[in-house]
């Protein structure tokens, strides 16, 4: 009888040890994937949250149906010109003729304190309103 | 006597044995049944807090005519689904046609998905709500 009560504790131990095991291995990784997801979302809004964007000039050139726009980056985010969206009187536009920041044309950073110049070429009348929207959804409005 | 007081030990062992396994193994079931389900609602999670998106229409210039069009952005960090985007109006759940902007094929960060709704609010201030799979969403209140 003692043995039989014996080798049930055996049997009990030995498995609930092993699905113990088990489970915390799981919940520990589940935890770990979790505190990941916190610190990226943490990072997607601390980038928005240090977005801060100004349209300094904003000029349309009728004979070359080209809007130009400049904007200055003044928060503390590194944006890339190429993750920018342009929208006029509504609607995203994909017509840019060029981009430079600083006068620089290859690169892609827009640093904060930098200018991005933007042409939009063909537009055919003068935008009523333009924005300008960030990866990270920040976003510039200007009206004219 | 001795024989069956054995037989007797020896049936109460099997039995006890039978038992205990059967017992700890449904305990390790219902234990790793548990931890499978709390790291797939953690992953789900997860995915929340890495998922984000904003709606980028500038609430003064919303086209009308002949769809009026509403912009999404992923602003996140995991590719959603753009085609299963849930849309209200005003509280109401609109039907719109999804499709991705710039030749884009999935609606990865930094992607546009322009929802097309047949149909043209009045004249006042409302609200657009659209939500998605993963229950991320986004609000823009406007005037037409």
């Amino acid at each position: 009888m003692g043995f039989s009560v014996t080798t049930a504790y055996v049997i009990f131990t030995v498995v609930l040890l092993s699905v113990g095991a088990t489970a915390a291995s799981q919940y520990w990784g589940s935890q770990e994937d979790l505190e990941t997801a916190r610190r990226a979302q943490a990072r997607m809004l601390e980038e928005r949250a240090g977005t801060s964007l100004e349209v300094s000039a904003a000029t349309y050139d009728a004979g070359a149906q080209r809007y130009t726009v400049e904007v200055v980056n003044q928060g503390s985010s590194q944006l890339r010109v190429s993750d920018l969206t342009f929208l006029l009187d509504g609607t995203p536009t994909t017509a840019v003729e060029s981009t430079d920041v600083d006068g620089d044309a290859a690169t892609d950073l827009w640093l904060p304190g930098e200018t991005l110049t933007v042409m939009l070429n063909p537009v055919a009348q003068a935008p009523q309103y333009f924005q300008l929207v960030t990866r990270n959804g920040a976003s510039v409005t200007h009206q004219e | 006597m001795g024989a069956d007081t054995t037989s007797t030990q020896l049936i109460f062992f099997i039995a006890a044995t039978i038992v205990a396994t059967a017992a700890a193994g449904i305990l390790s079931g219902i234990v790793v049944d548990l931890t499978e389900k709390m790291q797939v609602r953690g992953e789900a999670f997860g995915e929340q807090l890495e998922s984000d998106v904003a709606i980028i229409n500038d609430p003064r210039a919303i086209v009308t005519d002949p769809e009026t069009l509403f912009y999404v952005k992923n602003t996140g960090k995991r590719t959603l689904d753009h085609a299963s985007i849930t849309v209200l109006l005003d509280g109401e759940v609109i039907t719109t046609t999804n499709t991705l902007l710039n030749g884009e094929t999935t609606f990865r960060p930094g992607a546009i998905a322009q929802l097309a709704y047949n149909g043209a609010p009045a004249a006042g201030d409302h609200v657009l709500r659209v939500v998605l799979d993963n229950g991320i969403s986004a609000e823009l209140e406007f005037r037409i």
